[in-house]
């Protein structure tokens, strides 16, 4: 049918149709409901109040559950065990004590506030928000849950599960930046600026949780294993040393792993430990002990600690700081007078 | 006062009659109206009171009574869309219809009390100085009248608070000032020790449509409106639960539709707590069928709130912002009864009227040929 066939109803059913995707391919809004039916009267609602009033002074009851907001998504009991986890959640591991104090918090309070999940075909339930709270709840026995069912596409399901856990409970550097690639990749962002918009938290802070992903693929998997491993300080301190080394990735992440069992490492600790590797080559120390040097009955007058390459001798009280200075001095220069050191070494340090 | 005066032309428009019926009623009502000076044809010169005066004389003569007295708040979370121009010219339209009218400005940056010609920050002194009528000032605001403000004095019986911009028949005005803010935290106090601040409102209009505080009687008035800030606070959500209607203003863009939303949760909440909630009218403003985003929001608005969305829209208009600039003082209805935005305001206010039950279905057969 050409142009000028259309008539005219024709054509403003096609407008109307036009604005209504027009108004779909734009974000959909969500938008409340209106509540219907009658309202009381001003003189019935101030009456009725005056008696809750004096009911509540006398008997105090409690809370009914009818105070539920039925414009709210539906709130409901479900079963535990028809809850799964979202595949979109960005945790990677749950702190036990930390369920332990939540699930008595549910023991005593009862549930607060409902678990998010969305209906998946089959009758089970993904969450969206609330995996702590159900893991706490089964840690605890209960057999269900309150939990409000929201109708959600993979898509809006997977952006309100990043945005949800990224507001709560502390998430690792690692699963941060997970959340925040994931993000991108979907297209939810396009900028790491924008990710931090939908993030509410700075760029900075986007960037650096991403930057662990520029760690090895190995660094990756271990990090996927343990999340709270690397934070984006110590990937910082890591990168630092593999472009040092380039050629030693594979010692240097065999280091990473000491993190493992010691991870409260701080970096400097962590830098001296991937260092390691690479000086002992060159000078092989043992454990330093410290050693002490007697006088001639037997007390002790010096002690000395090597510290991979400095020397600390203490003086002990009654000898004299300045004449130990000399004399040491003076053995070092007779000792480095034997020595011809290449052009542009690492000088031997004193210190005492 | 040096103010707009009207010819009988304007006067007709302004009532909705005709123009013999005005020269009629205005002589059969006694009404002083002044006569051009000059050598001229001496044509009846209306003052703004005369029109009121007139509007109430016709209502009085033709018996005029609405079948329900209504509370109702303008009011939208958004700002910039139009709530405090609505709110004025909707009083006056409202009370050249014959009605009696209160409205209460809520809001502390009293936009609506200026637009009515008083000067909230004027001292009196300042109004002296510059030969400006004391009523001029503003001395009270609504929280004079309620015992939350005790602390500061007794409560102020009403006739000291209310304004009569355009005399006795016009709008009755509760002006408001800057201090009125402090009402908010008075309620936030009412609302830790547990008291309901917001039942303030609905206390105080019971009372006063009670007709038995003789230093609160509001029995007298037909219909009392909010203004109200565009604000979710203690203050707006009282005169929501007081009222019987609600009418929000969009601006016909995204945000402004989203707030719909946002007072429709805050509605919700009243029905759910209450079972007392207000009906919502959403008003279109800023109107221009033209353009594909009104379109777009129309179509937003309609889907999801048919019943509340308004046949008559409010079109974008340079003559409301000419108004403030050339008529200060006179809403746009008054100041321009002849212009398309004027229609259309008065177009918006009889099916507001209709909405709100207040006349009989046809309201000639009320003898009210509608202004």
């Amino acid at each position: 049918m050409t142009k000028h066939q259309q008539s005219e109803a024709d054509f403003n059913a096609s407008l109307a149709e036009r604005l209504r995707t027009s108004t779909r391919t734009a974000a959909p809004m969500h938008m409340n409901d209106l509540p219907s039916g009658p309202s009381k009267s001003l003189t019935d609602l101030l009456n009725d109040n005056q008696v809750r009033e004096r009911q509540s002074v006398q008997d105090d009851p409690a809370r009914p559950a009818s105070y539920e907001t039925p414009d709210l998504p539906a709130t409901r009991r479900i079963p535990l065990h028809l809850i799964v986890d979202s595949p979109y959640q960005p945790r990677k591991k749950y702190d036990e004590s930390e369920l332990q104090l939540l699930g008595e918090t549910l023991k005593g309070r009862g549930q607060d506030e409902p678990v998010t999940v969305r209906l998946l075909d089959g009758g089970r339930f993904e969450l969206i928000a609330g995996h702590r709270r159900v893991r706490a709840a089964r840690l605890i026995g209960w057999s269900e849950l309150d939990a409000r069912v929201v109708s959600m596409s993979d898509r809006e399901a997977c952006l309100a599960t990043l945005v949800h856990n990224e507001s709560n409970v502390k998430l690792s550097d690692y699963e941060r930046g997970l959340a925040y690639q994931t993000a991108l990749a979907e297209g939810y962002a396009a900028t790491q600026s924008a990710v931090a918009t939908l993030f509410g938290c700075t760029q900075a802070r986007v960037s650096q949780c991403l930057s662990l992903f520029d760690l090895p693929p190995a660094l990756v998997e271990l990090m996927a294993k343990y999340p709270e491993l690397i934070t984006y300080r110590k990937g910082r301190v890591i990168k630092e040393v593999l472009a040092r080394y380039p050629d030693s990735e594979e010692i240097i992440i065999r280091s990473v792993e000491a993190l493992i069992d010691r991870p409260q490492m701080d970096q400097s600790e962590l830098r001296a430990v991937l260092l390691k590797p690479f000086e002992a080559k060159r000078v092989r120390t043992k454990a330093p002990v410290p050693r002490t040097i007697s006088d001639r009955n037997g007390e002790s007058a010096f002690r000395v600690q090597v510290k991979s390459r400095d020397i600390l001798i203490q003086v002990e009280d009654g000898v004299d700081v300045e004449l130990t200075l000399q004399r040491a001095m003076a053995a070092l220069r007779d000792f480095a007078g034997t020595l011809e050191l290449p052009r542009k070494q690492k000088t031997v340090k004193t210190a005492g | 006062m040096g103010r707009k005066t009207f010819k009988v032309q304007g006067v007709a428009k302004l009532l909705g009659i005709s123009v013999d019926s005005v020269r009629r009623d205005a002589d059969e009502a006694g009404l002083q109206i002044e006569r051009q000076g000059g050598s001229g044809p001496k044509t009846r010169i209306f003052t703004v009171e005369n029109v009121f005066d007139l509007a109430a004389h016709r209502a009085r003569k033709y018996g005029l009574t609405p079948k329900n007295k209504r509370i109702l708040t303008v009011y939208a979370p958004k700002g910039g869309v139009g709530k405090t121009t609505i709110s004025s010219n909707i009083a006056c339209i409202l009370a050249l219809m014959g009605l009696r009218v209160l409205v209460i400005d809520l809001d502390f940056q009293a936009n609506l009390t200026i637009s009515f010609g008083y000067d909230p920050e004027l001292t009196s002194e300042e109004a002296a100085a510059a030969g400006l009528a004391q009523s001029t000032c503003v001395e009270y605001h609504l929280g004079h009248l309620l015992p939350q403000w005790q602390q500061n004095g007794a409560v102020q019986p009403l006739s000291t608070v209310i304004k009569k911009p355009f005399g006795e028949n016009g709008p009755h005005l509760v002006p408001s000032e800057v201090t009125l803010d402090r009402l908010e935290a008075l309620f936030t106090v009412d609302a830790i020790m547990g008291k309901k601040p917001e039942l303030a409102i609905a206390r105080w209009l019971d009372e006063g449509l009670s007709g038995q505080n003789p230093n609160l009687d509001l029995s007298q008035y037909d219909i009392v409106m909010f203004d109200a800030p565009p604000a979710k606070n203690q203050t707006t959500r009282g005169a929501l639960l007081a009222s019987d209607f609600a009418i929000a203003p969009v601006s016909m863009e995204r945000y402004s539709t989203k707030s719909v939303s946002y007072l429709a949760d805050v509605i919700g909440e009243m029905k759910n707590t209450y079972s007392k909630f207000p009906q919502l009218s959403v008003l279109g403003n800023f109107f221009d069928a033209k353009r594909v985003r009104v379109a777009a929001q129309v179509i937003a608005l309609t889907s999801k709130y048919p019943e509340a969305w308004m046949d008559n829209q409010i079109s974008t208009s340079e003559e409301f912002k000419k108004v403030l600039d050339e008529d200060d003082g006179l809403p746009l209805v008054l100041a321009r009864p002849t212009s398309t935005p004027a229609d259309e305001l008065r177009a918006a206010t009889r099916e507001l009227v209709d909405r709100m039950g207040m006349l009989g279905s046809s309201p000639q057969k009320d003898g009210l040929r509608a202004a």
